[in-house]
């Protein structure tokens, strides 16, 4: 058994959330991997992929893929279709085994690892599934609940003010009785993102956070997570087409193609004036007046 | 010389054969990893047992309506029919001995766990399979919580729990539809029903059999349904699919092992 999470931590980012707080108060959005990189020192790699081959049937997925994650940054994994963004996160969850190739996470490579080993893994990594996951036979104090529950020795009366605490800290208040499915769409997503970090992970994996939220949630969820990160050293990995919001988070950029990934700084990433990844982060070829228009986010 | 080449029908109907053959025992041995998991799942704690009394109350409470109304209904079938048959050779006295019995060692743990296979199995396998389909399995092991723990090993207990309790209910409504035609509407004595039926029934061998068939069944139909749900492709057609073969697959698995254990055991 673990310990119950400490209460503070969280505590503070949902303080300041509830402040009022305006993610795009972060500082360097687009200077490269700013949390830790800010500092000069490049951030280590917390999660790597090398080499990855993976098919399913005929039909490949993933074909030689190698990217690496730094260690308290929020990365931001984009492609097509069909890329494999979210089969990519699978595979740093181990939910997903790859025909060849490594997944290092937190220095354990997860191919061929043991039932005992994967799950000590996992239990330092909270994910963000597309539809919540959320169990829908439980209510919702119960299924965020639940990970305290199988995992620590809390009593009955610290479960129930952790998890008050982290539903706050995402904004929801009073649906501690609902079903999954009497929820929103962008209430689900911030009750199974409430779950996702109720361990205190060290790396938490969120697929297509934004999707289907509005404007005010975007916001809310994006400055949830950055703070997170910022004040938490948490390494995010998300998911998303949205290019404004991968732009105003991200410090690192991962643009999944078919014969390979490419990473870095959104600047970076615009600078190199390559129609490929100017398609994605919503540039033209003409790079100049594009990379000035990415720093005003 | 050399043989001539079979037949392009043949040699596919065989190659065919042979894969389907392959198919099936692969299926089968998933199948029977899949209950070794259950069984140790069930020696490990947390034993769940809120989780453990829903399921019986899903599985046991709501079938028994279901259960109690087709249990009468064929009680008052077999009361007609022997009563008609057993009286062209003036043994009408033992229709309580025959409703009984018939009852006791066959229907009443097949039909039950046809019953049960229809309404309980298949609601498991759809809720398991929709978990799949929902992300909800992969959930749980992302918390590090094992799903066959969780979420298979309280239905398919339940499911093995509440069969022999079922189909007891299933028997005794039956012998009660029984009497309902033999006595009450064509005048069988009632005292001759009764005396009948408790003199041809022995414990031991009739009714430990019985109880025992019927937890076989549902140990079958409990493994079966969780399996189908679990190993379901993650869309509403792999549901779909799953929850059908749950009911096909348990009901051939129970008409094959009724007669594999009344050969082998006399019950």
């Amino acid at each position: 058994m673990r310990a119950a999470p400490s209460a503070t931590r969280l505590q503070e980012v949902g303080d300041s959330l509830t402040a009022g707080a305006d993610p795009s108060a972060r500082g360097g959005q687009d200077g490269g991997a700013a949390g830790s990189a800010a500092s000069g020192a490049a951030p280590a790699v917390h999660v790597a992929l090398r080499d990855i081959h993976l098919s399913y049937g005929s039909r490949v997925i993933m074909d030689g893929l190698s990217c690496a994650f730094p260690r308290g940054c929020i990365s931001v994994l984009m492609g097509g279709s069909g890329s494999g963004k979210s089969t990519t996160l699978r595979l740093i969850a181990g939910l997903t085994r790859p025909d060849a190739g490594s997944v290092c996470v937190a220095g354990r490579e997860l191919v061929g690892i043991d039932a005992e080993g994967l799950r000590e893994v996992r239990q330092r990594i909270g994910m963000l599934f597309q539809n919540g996951a959320l169990l829908d036979s439980m209510t919702v104090f119960d299924n965020v609940a639940l990970p305290l529950r199988e995992h620590t020795a809390s009593s009955a009366d610290q479960i129930a003010a952790e998890v008050h605490r982290r539903l706050e800290a995402v904004a929801l208040h009073d649906i501690d009785d609902l079903l999954p499915g009497e929820l929103s769409g962008g209430m689900l997503k911030r009750a199974a993102l409430a779950r996702a970090i109720i361990l205190d992970p060290d790396i938490l994996l969120c697929d297509e956070p934004f999707s289907g939220l509005d404007p005010p949630n975007v916001l809310r969820i994006e400055a949830l997570l950055t703070r997170m990160c910022r004040d938490l050293g948490l390494t995010v990995i998300v998911t998303s087409h949205d290019v404004a919001t991968s732009r105003r988070m991200a410090d690192q950029v991962t643009i999944l193609f078919r014969d390979g990934a490419v990473s870095g700084s959104p600047r970076d990433l615009v600078m190199r004036r390559d129609p490929r990844i100017g398609a994605f982060l919503g540039v033209g070829a003409d790079g100049g007046a594009d990379a000035a228009r990415v720093e005003v986010g | 010389m050399a043989a001539a080449a079979p037949p392009r029908l043949l040699r596919s109907s065989l190659v065919h054969l042979g894969a389907t053959s392959v198919r099936l025992v692969a299926g089968v041995g998933r199948m029977t990893r899949f209950g070794g998991c259950i069984l140790l799942a069930l020696v490990r704690p947390p034993l769940r047992a809120r989780k453990l009394m829903r399921e019986v109350y899903d599985t046991g409470v709501l079938s028994l309506a279901i259960v109690g109304a087709s249990g009468l209904a064929v009680g008052m079938v077999l009361g007609l029919q022997g009563y008609n048959t057993l009286v062209r050779f003036g043994a009408e006295s033992s229709l309580g001995a025959v409703v009984g019995l018939t009852l006791i060692r066959e229907l009443g743990p097949v039909l039950t766990a046809l019953l049960v296979a229809g309404r309980a199995g298949s609601a498991a396998t759809a809720e398991i399979g929709a978990m799949v389909a929902t992300e909800q399995i992969d959930g749980l092991r992302m918390m590090s919580i094992d799903p066959v723990h969780f979420v298979a090993m309280p239905k398919a207990i339940a499911l093995a729990a509440v069969m022999p309790l079922l189909s007891g209910i299933f028997i005794v409504l039956s012998v009660a539809g029984g009497y309902l035609v033999g006595v009450n509407l064509l005048g069988l004595d009632g005292g001759a029903y009764m005396s009948s039926l408790e003199n041809a029934v022995e414990f031991s061998d009739d009714v430990a059999g019985s109880l025992l068939k019927s937890w076989i069944f549902g140990m079958l139909v409990g493994l079966v349904a969780t399996y189908r749900g679990y190993s379901s492709a993650p869309n509403a057609a792999g549901v779909s699919r799953a929850t059908t073969s749950t009911v096909v697959t348990s009901s051939v698995c129970i008409l094959l092992f009724d007669y594999v254990i009344t050969s082998l055991w006399g019950f």
